[in-house]
């Protein structure tokens, strides 16, 4: 198959309300990190690994909307020669459109304060105009409205997972229930774990969660589940993986606090011990950490337990892009249920 | 044996505004085409009453509508009459979920903004605008449009519109009274300037002006920019970043009545509006009727409306503004780009407005 | 409407170049007249409305103060003192008034500096709610025609920009039945209040379009 030509990125108008663009369309390697959101800087990041092979650099375009037809869309045609593929990275608010290029859309992180139902809203005013998309990129929503599917494939990209995730040490897990605040001082005082002891244990869960996922009350359902487990069973380890600070919330206590809540509410009973096997990270742990470990890791992300998968994809040190690739596969496969916006 | 004229309902919601800006002059302009025309039989329609003709007139003829909005609330019973089924109606602004009530509704699209940019509209205007949308375009039997650009993104976003949508421009119509009231006035002497349209509400974009201040060409250069229009708080914090020496280059108007408005675009020597996206740009229309270009952003309606007169920039690119800068200014380019801007400006006019109009009525 | 009455004069010529004067329809002094000013050989000169507000027109009984004109002439006004001019209404070509010696002011050309002045002379808004003591007249012909709810109603959109509640309708009703208040003492009354000082507007002319008070 011959590698397509040029890709245009599209970012959420919002995010480009802090910057001082000198464009309308640029080298989308040049969007400035400072201003944006982490969740957008890796989506973005992503983003370019998988066009890196394409024939020309990647393009960003601040605002497709102002370009929809006629004279305008002339001129930002000639400012992106050789552009064959666009895809909209979207916060479910808004999703862009280019005319004549093949549009595809990246809902990316529903964590950090980004919320589910603004896709849903945005499914239920236009739902024929995500018909005209070619694909969604590393999700797979199953997006229906009135009783039609809207059809949408899932594109994996074969990217870099977190390639600059610092080395994050890993705590252990204590939850009082009645106490939460005691919950955190706990934690605080025991000692951190280094990432390579995980080897020890076999095999390892591997949750990532975001905050969104933390309030959504079917996930707190299997959260108290999988911890319960994990206290019979100390050969195996489960790794949470806590939201980022993000650009709406300062420091990361918001996160740890927002993670025991939501064990706190699950109907299951949590032993009020120090979990030896049960294991916090403030971040998601770099793939060089992951991909170091010699034991099956089990990779869990929040499209996936929102689908109600009962079997995620299971990895041995390879890229966290495969995965989400065969975790989609395996839901699919699987018939689990999907998530619907009707 | 006489011709009964075709019946033509307008929906007059818009005009029972206090104050007429944007959508209520767009609706009063519309219905002096229309009356111009006269092959319509024109009704006035608001919640399906029907509204008398002299409320609705006298209320044109005020250019407000707070007398009209009485009037509604004080009709009586009887003189309340629901408008019939069968007659045609027209909407200047969306319908909201008033729609699909009449055997022939069309209504008008401005913009898509609170699709495209909901970032820039609080949630409330997002869901008043879009939540009954889609139900709106598909009980229409026509949907028009302001403008190419608005009806090539309603297309985009609901391909189920293709061969449903017409276009309706408007038109610029200052009062008669100006032209003399202006040539009797004391001349303005506050050097050589340019108006802006623009707030800093982020979609309008005024710190591209803000920002291009500081470049060599426009920082030498000595005219000034006369911003029309409310100052707003914030304005003040973006003031801030502009060297002291610089900001007495920013005039802010304030609130102006017309007539001032009209002098002040009259004496200046162009017009700026660096604006990301409008439905139509009527500000860049009003300029050109009176013989100024304009300096536009290269985005949505804007080369539809003002054509080759004005000169066009990338809205993010101080380089670009201040390129289509240096060649407004120049005399010779001036010139050529006014007598553009007067000649463009004239085919937008009443009779154009009317002609979609009646020729979707006298379609059924 | 009845017949036209029309009456006008030339009052000053400046030396920065303007012709003023008033001019009025005495059965409708609210509709502004268009006016030109013509040399001897009957050549036009100069063209405006006679809308201006004066305070001496408003003292007097013939006027409601909004019939002055300051028009510009096209051509240098120092060889015309002694050469005479005419007033004319344009629409029906009528002489209003002929002078041959026009009195001369030395008032210079005044050109506006600031956005601030331009505002200030706006001619199409009052600049003090007395500008409207000589319409009283007027007022009370719309008060008469339409009744006094309806007039308490059109004050209160034209001063307020709202509609009147039914207190203000009530206590203003009564007062202007027992002629205890005058329909302009009703506008003053309503400029004055706490409520337009706290969000002022712009209140057109009343030669103006939008002008509510107008019977035609």
């Amino acid at each position: 198959m011959r590698a397509a030509r040029r890709l245009l990125v599209s970012v959420p108008g919002r995010e480009l309300q802090k910057i001082r663009l000198g464009s309308s369309v640029f080298p989308a390697e040049q969007l400035p990190d400072d201003g944006i959101s982490p969740a957008l800087r890796d989506a973005v990041r992503l983003v370019l690994h998988h066009s890196s092979e394409w024939e020309q650099p990647a393009l960003l375009v601040a605002r497709p909307e102002m370009f929809p037809g006629g004279e305008t869309l002339s001129w930002l045609q000639n400012r992106i020669p050789g552009a064959t593929t666009h895809v909209s990275i979207s916060d479910g608010s808004a999703v862009k459109l280019i005319p004549g290029l093949k549009n595809h859309v990246f809902f990316y992180s529903f964590g950090n304060g980004l919320d589910e139902n603004v896709l849903k809203t945005l499914v239920r005013r236009t739902s024929r105009q995500l018909g005209a998309l070619r694909s969604q990129w590393n999700s797979a929503y199953a997006l229906r409205f009135e009783g039609k599917n809207v059809s949408l494939p899932t594109t994996a990209l074969a990217g870099c997972y977190n390639s600059r995730a610092p080395d994050r040490a890993l705590f252990k897990l204590f939850l009082d229930k009645g106490n939460i605040p005691n919950s955190m001082e706990t934690i605080s005082t025991i000692p951190a774990v280094d990432p390579a002891r995980l080897n020890s244990y076999s095999p390892i869960t591997y949750v990532t969660l975001t905050h969104s996922l933390l309030a959504a009350e079917r996930f707190r359902s299997v959260l108290g589940k999988v911890i319960l487990e994990h206290f019979f069973d100390e050969s195996s380890a489960l790794v949470f993986a806590l939201p980022e600070a993000d650009f709406k919330r300062e420091g990361v206590t918001p996160s740890l606090e927002a993670f025991l809540a939501a064990a706190r509410d699950t109907t299951f009973p949590i032993p009020k011990l120090v979990a030896n096997n049960i294991f916090l990270s403030f971040g998601e742990l770099s793939e060089a950490a992951l991909g170091a470990l010699d034991v099956p890791v089990m990779l869990w992300s929040s499209d996936i337990l929102l689908c109600g998968a009962t079997h995620p994809a299971t990895t041995r040190g390879s890229s966290l892009s495969e995965y989400i690739f065969a975790a989609a596969s395996c839901a699919r496969n699987n018939s689990t249920k999907w998530l619907r916006f009707c | 044996m006489t011709n009964v004229k075709p019946a033509l309902a307008i929906e007059i919601g818009p005009m029972l505004e206090d104050i007429w800006t944007g959508i209520p002059v767009f609706t009063r302009r519309l219905i002096s085409a229309l009356t111009q025309d006269g092959r319509l039989d024109l009704r006035f329609v608001h919640n399906c009453i029907e509204i008398p003709m002299d409320a609705v007139r006298s209320a044109m003829a005020l250019g407000a509508g707070s007398f009209l909005r009485e009037r509604y609330e004080q009709l009586t019973m009887s003189e309340r009459r629901i408008l019939d089924l069968s007659t045609p109606v027209l909407y200047p602004s969306t319908k909201s979920n008033l729609g699909g009530i009449y055997a022939r509704e069309a209504s008008t699209v401005h913009d898509l903004s609170t699709l495209v940019m909901p970032e820039n509209h609080v949630e409330a205007n997002v869901a008043y605008h879009m939540d009954h949308f889609e139900d709106e375009l598909e009980s229409n039997e026509l949907t028009f449009a302001i403008s190419q650009s608005t009806d090539a993104a309603l297309q985009s976003a609901f391909p189920n519109t293709a061969g449903r949508t017409q276009l309706l421009y408007q038109y610029v119509d200052w009062p008669d009274e100006f032209e003399v009231l202006d040539r009797n006035s004391p001349t303005i002497d506050i050097g050589r300037y340019a108006v802006v349209i623009g707030t800093v509400e982020p979609r309008k974009n005024l710190t591209l002006l803000i920002d291009a201040l500081s470049h060599p060409d426009i920082a030498a250069s000595e005219i000034k920019f006369v911003i029309i229009g409310k100052r707003g708080w914030l304005v003040d914090s973006f003031l801030q970043d502009i060297p002291e020496h610089l900001r007495g280059r920013l005039i802010f108007s304030g609130f102006v009545s017309d007539f001032i408005k009209y002098r002040l675009i009259k004496a200046a020597e162009f017009m700026i509006f660096p604006s990301m996206y409008e439905g139509f740009g009527i500000p860049a229309l009003e300029a050109m009727s009176l013989g100024k270009p304009v300096m536009a952003a290269m985005t949505s309606s804007f080369p539809e409306v003002i054509g080759e007169g004005g000169i066009y920039f990338d809205p993010f690119s101080v380089t670009e503004f201040a390129e289509a800068f240096a060649e407004i200014v120049s005399p010779s380019r001036a010139a050529e780009l006014a007598a553009k801007a007067l000649k463009q400006s004239s085919i937008f006019n009443p009779p154009r407005m009317a002609a979609p109009v009646v020729e979707w009525v006298c379609s059924g | 409407m009845g017949r036209a009455v029309l009456r006008g004069h030339l009052d000053t010529i400046t030396v920065s170049g303007f012709i003023e004067g008033w001019a009025l329809n005495i059965a409708a002094p609210l509709q502004p007249l268009l006016i030109a000013i013509l040399d001897g050989d009957g050549t036009e000169i100069a063209r405006g409305r006679a809308d201006r507000f004066r305070q001496d027109l408003s003292e007097n009984a013939l006027s409601p103060g909004w019939n002055g004109f300051r028009v510009r002439a096209s051509v240098s006004l120092l060889d015309y003192r002694e050469r005479g001019l005419s007033l004319c209404e344009c629409a029906s070509g009528k002489v209003l008034h002929q002078s041959k010696k026009v009195k001369l002011l030395e008032e210079h050309d005044h050109a506006l500096t600031s956005i601030e002045e331009l505002i200030s002379v706006d001619p199409t808004v009052l600049s003090d709610i007395g500008q409207l003591r000589g319409c009283e007249s007027i007022l009370g012909q719309f008060l008469h025609a339409k009744g006094v709810e309806a007039f308490i109603r059109a004050a209160y959109v034209y001063i307020l920009g709202r509609s009147a509640d039914r207190e203000g309708i009530g206590l203003y009703g009564k007062l202007l039945r027992q002629a205890a208040l005058t329909p302009f003492g009703l506008l003053r009354t309503l400029a004055d209040s706490d409520e337009f000082r706290s969000r002022p507007r712009q209140l057109i002319v009343p030669t103006m379009a939008g002008f509510p008070f107008r019977l035609s």
